[in-house]
């Protein structure tokens, strides 16, 4: 009685590790994207089109490892949360485009890349927790952080994660370097503590009273709001859109790229275009709180009522230019030593 | 004739002092090295290949601050977790006093605990919505941080705390051997002539484990070294993550691996002095009669208990206990039993098939080491895999998969060893070789050479020697790498996490994967199959032998 499932447990666990051989209907997935973030979907997809999804997630490195399996590699698609993993897995060489009329046609310019190798499925905005108690403005600009009016009053999380070294890239791209530069110093300037933890701790530091103002990604305010564990740190912070003083707000996005040797070509772009489709983006955006890239469709209305980010002109794929540049100016500038240092 | 057969032992003995050369043992250790250290010795100069060479010594700021802050929890790690581990062990094998026999058992199952979940742990617990701070607050009538002060666990000092409180068993298991076995009759002597207390501990306890209390600091600090997820989450700037923000966010792998080869020269420093300084070991007959254990009494039994119980109760009680709190209060959303069960069986599966495969490799090189004594500097080799960070071994492997999956195609086959369980397992090898190897040629070392020539006498050749003599003689040692090998293996993430095949899970991988998703209460129940199993598992290293 207890042997029989036991045995098909051991067969199955055997059977994913010893059979990478692709059979028919379905489509590898390699992903930087958290599971349990992906997962309904991908049921969804697999309910809707019977086309089953193998998954296999790690924090980094999987262009690496596409780049190691080469021609054997079974990924057909590799998807992440920013749009510089995105760019250097094509300069790995592991990547062809991914265009299709129909993904032309869902997805605006600004969400795809240049020369088409690849696009966008969701964005996200980078916006500013601010304490509803200890901090009166209602609207400030990715600037203000480094004004020192907020000097001792800043948290955010290291600048050497992603989506902080992504937003230095794109103070370059608006402010050039040399005032990104001074930006970045007067940031480290006003700095509360030493970065440390994500972006959910920037709220929960605000609620604790470590700091009055801090910097995250919008979706973990619906996040947190979700999670009863978490409301009281969100309940502290209101949330302020920003933008640039040139009028952008910076955008990051998740994104997927189809691998040079994808053996399931077919099933990859179905797979690609119903996750640009109109049921896909809308539980999509409510699910995982992100923007949808298809114009139309509506933002969750937990955080709707924060405001619309104004779009950037500066293209995707420039701004992921800077982000050596980026990573340089934050250590340059000590941002992780924090404010003593 | 006895006479003769004197006389035939000492030609025999002669003859073995300048031994005839052997192929096999050169064979053996050049397969086992060569596949699992110079083949990914050589992925690793690969990848610091290219690139302009001088950035690794044009050191930044940040990178020195990184070197500075890692050498402070090194050094807070090895007194802190040293002197628990030696403190806790004097007084469990030296001193009689209650609830002791528990204790004396308790005392390894930190060593369960992956440190990327005692720090997790250790912020839900002591962070200001924690319960602990939340108690404080209403104890004191504070509102807010302004309003009061608070150790404040991510820093340094905080991940010094959180880490020796995993780490000190590494330090506690070969002190306790050395005060039960191995010194007991130094011990039992100075006893005899009168020593008591803080002279007994201070002249003869303290020297006496110095060379385990040196083996432990390393394990533990080549666990610190590794370490990205506690460190990064307590807010430490640890080497690991520079190097990762010089892989990820310049896309400069050569770099990257540089700092890392840097890193892995400390290290090979680090073995090199524990090598000098460890090797006195004292030889103990087993099997005689010891006093019984000092019977302590009033306070200082109490204090004795305390001394020895917090490590327990921090260590594990407290940390697990909040875990299986959070794992009742979620069980409700815990919807997939299967895919838990079908992790957990897994990671089991996994770890058990690291393990044999480790230890098979270790013994055979042990029995390579013995038969050719030049081929001892081996075992130093064999820790290459142990002190490079886990995400840069798998990047060093990536070259070695490929080239293997190139000769598959070769001799036409279809198949490949990367995205399968062959390659974690591989790559697990190469990370655990040392640990089992030293085990195994430790166990060896104290069988006296002697032995081999009787045996050769009495006409066995080398195979029969090796599997009648050497593998029972190994036992022992087997069995304790094995053990921390499997505990090891069990809490694995980083090459599990790169290299698994597609819908492939451990438990750890689930942990973490939840975790990263900033919902690690959803993690609970996957933490604590984790605990249950390399608990058990240290549990046996503290068995009675």
């Amino acid at each position: 009685m207890t042997d029989t499932p036991l045995k098909t447990l051991l067969a199955a666990s055997l059977l994913a590790g010893l059979s990478a051989a692709a059979s028919a209907q379905e489509v590898n997935l390699y992903t930087h994207r958290e599971p349990a973030l992906i997962k309904p979907l991908l049921d969804k997809f697999t309910a809707e089109t019977g086309v089953k999804v193998n998954v296999v997630f790690a924090a980094s490195g999987l262009a690496e490892r596409i780049q190691s399996e080469g021609e054997k590699s079974p990924a057909d698609l590799l998807l992440s949360v920013d749009v510089s993993t995105l760019t250097h897995a094509a300069s790995l060489g592991i990547t062809q485009p991914i265009v299709t009329p129909a993904l032309e046609k869902a997805v605006p310019a600004q969400f795809r890349a240049k020369d088409g190798q690849w696009v966008a499925v969701s964005a996200r905005a980078r916006v500013i927790y601010a304490s509803k108690d200890r901090v009166k403005d209602n609207a400030l600009t990715y600037e203000d952080l480094a004004d020192p009016r907020f000097k001792g009053k800043l948290c955010t999380r290291p600048g050497t994660h992603a989506y902080n070294t992504g937003l230095a890239a794109a103070a370059i791209a608006h402010l050039g370097a040399e005032k990104a530069e001074a930006w970045a110093r007067g940031m480290r300037a006003n700095l509360a503590k030493k970065p440390a933890g994500g972006d959910r701790d920037v709220a929960k530091d605000i609620a604790a009273g470590a700091c009055d103002i801090g910097v995250g990604n919008m979706y973990y305010v619906g996040l947190m709001q979700k999670d009863p564990n978490q409301k009281a740190w969100v309940e502290a912070i209101k949330v302020i859109m920003p933008t640039f003083k040139d009028g952008a707000t910076h955008m990051n996005i998740s994104g997927l790229v189809l691998t040079k040797n994808a053996k399931n070509k077919a099933e990859a772009i179905k797979l690609a275009e119903w996750l640009v489709g109109k049921g896909a983006q809308q539980q999509y955006a409510a699910d995982n709180f992100e923007y949808p890239v298809v114009p139309g469709i509506a933002v969750e209305a937990s955080i709707a009522g924060f405001g619309q980010p104004k779009a950037d002109k500066i293209p995707l794929d420039d701004i992921a230019k800077n982000r050596k540049a980026a990573s340089e100016l934050m250590e340059k500038v000590g941002y992780d030593l924090g404010p003593q240092g | 004739m006895a006479a003769s057969s004197t006389a035939t032992l000492k030609q025999t003995g002669a003859a073995n002092a300048r031994p005839r050369f052997r192929a096999f043992p050169w064979v053996i250790a050049g397969l086992v090295l060569g596949i699992f250290v110079a083949a990914p010795a050589a992925g690793f100069l690969s990848l610091m290949a290219g690139g302009a060479l001088s950035n690794v010594l044009a050191f930044s700021p940040i990178q020195l601050n990184a070197m500075r802050e890692m050498s402070l929890l090194l050094a807070g790690i090895a007194v802190l977790a040293g002197s628990m581990g030696l403190i806790s062990a004097w007084l469990v094998s030296i001193y009689d006093f209650p609830l002791r026999r528990l204790i004396e058992v308790a005392l390894v199952l930190p060593l369960a605990f992956p440190t990327y979940l005692a720090a997790f742990v250790a912020v839900d617990l002591l962070d200001f919505f924690g319960p602990v701070q939340s108690l404080w607050r209403w104890l004191i009538g504070a509102k807010t941080l302004a309003d009061y002060r608070f150790f404040e666990v991510r820093s340094l000092p905080g991940a010094i705390i959180v880490l020796s409180l995993v780490l000190f068993p590494y330090v506690y298991v070969p002190c306790r051997l050395v005060f039960s076995q191995g010194g007991r009759n130094v011990i039992d002597a100075a006893r005899l002539l009168g020593a008591r207390g803080a002279a007994l501990f201070l002249k003869v306890g303290a020297p006496l484990a110095m060379p385990a209390i040196l083996a432990g600091l390393v394990l533990a600090m080549l666990e610190a070294i590794n370490d990205i997820g506690a460190t990064e989450h307590l807010g430490v700037s640890s080497f690991s993550v520079v190097i990762r923000d010089l892989w990820l966010n310049r896309f400069d792998l050569p770099s990257a691996a540089r700092l890392a080869g840097l890193l892995l020269g400390i290290v090979a420093l680090l073995v090199v002095v524990e090598a000098r300084l460890g090797r006195r070991k004292s030889a103990s007959p087993r099997n005689v009669a010891h006093p019984r254990p000092i019977r302590l009494g009033g306070w200082q039994a109490v204090l004795a208990c305390f001394l020895t119980g917090m490590p327990v109760l921090l260590g594990f009680v407290i940390p697990a206990g909040f875990l299986v709190w959070r794992a009742f209060l979620y069980a409700g959303q815990q919807a997939a039993w299967q895919e838990f069960a079908l992790a957990s069986l897994s990671s089991l599966t996994l770890a058990t098939g690291v393990t044999a495969a480790v230890l098979v490799l270790s013994a055979a090189l042990a029995i390579a080491m013995r038969i050719a004594p030049r081929l001892a500097v081996s075992n130093r080799i064999a820790a290459f895999g142990y002190a490079i960070p886990g995400t840069v071994l798998v990047l060093a492997l990536f070259p070695v998969f490929r080239t293997l999956d190139d000769a598959l195609s070769l001799v036409g086959s279809g198949a490949a060893i990367s995205g399968t369980l062959g390659a974690i397992i591989l790559a697990l090898c190469v990370r655990f070789l040392g640990l089992g190897a030293s085990q195994a040629g430790f166990a060896l070392r104290r069988l006296p050479r002697s032995i081999d020539w009787v045996a050769r006498i009495h006409g066995m050749n080398d195979l029969r020697l090796a599997l009648r003599v050497h593998l029972p003689a190994m036992m022992p040692g087997l069995m304790l790498g094995g053990t921390l090998i499997f505990i090891d293996a069990v809490k694995e993430l980083p090459a599990t996490l790169l290299l698994r095949p597609l819908n492939f899970e451990t438990l750890a991988t689930r942990a973490y994967a939840q975790a990263s998703a900033g919902a690690f209460e959803h993690a609970a129940l996957d933490s604590l199959a984790i605990l249950a199993l390399s608990g058990i598992a240290a549990l046996m290293l503290i068995r009675k032998r």
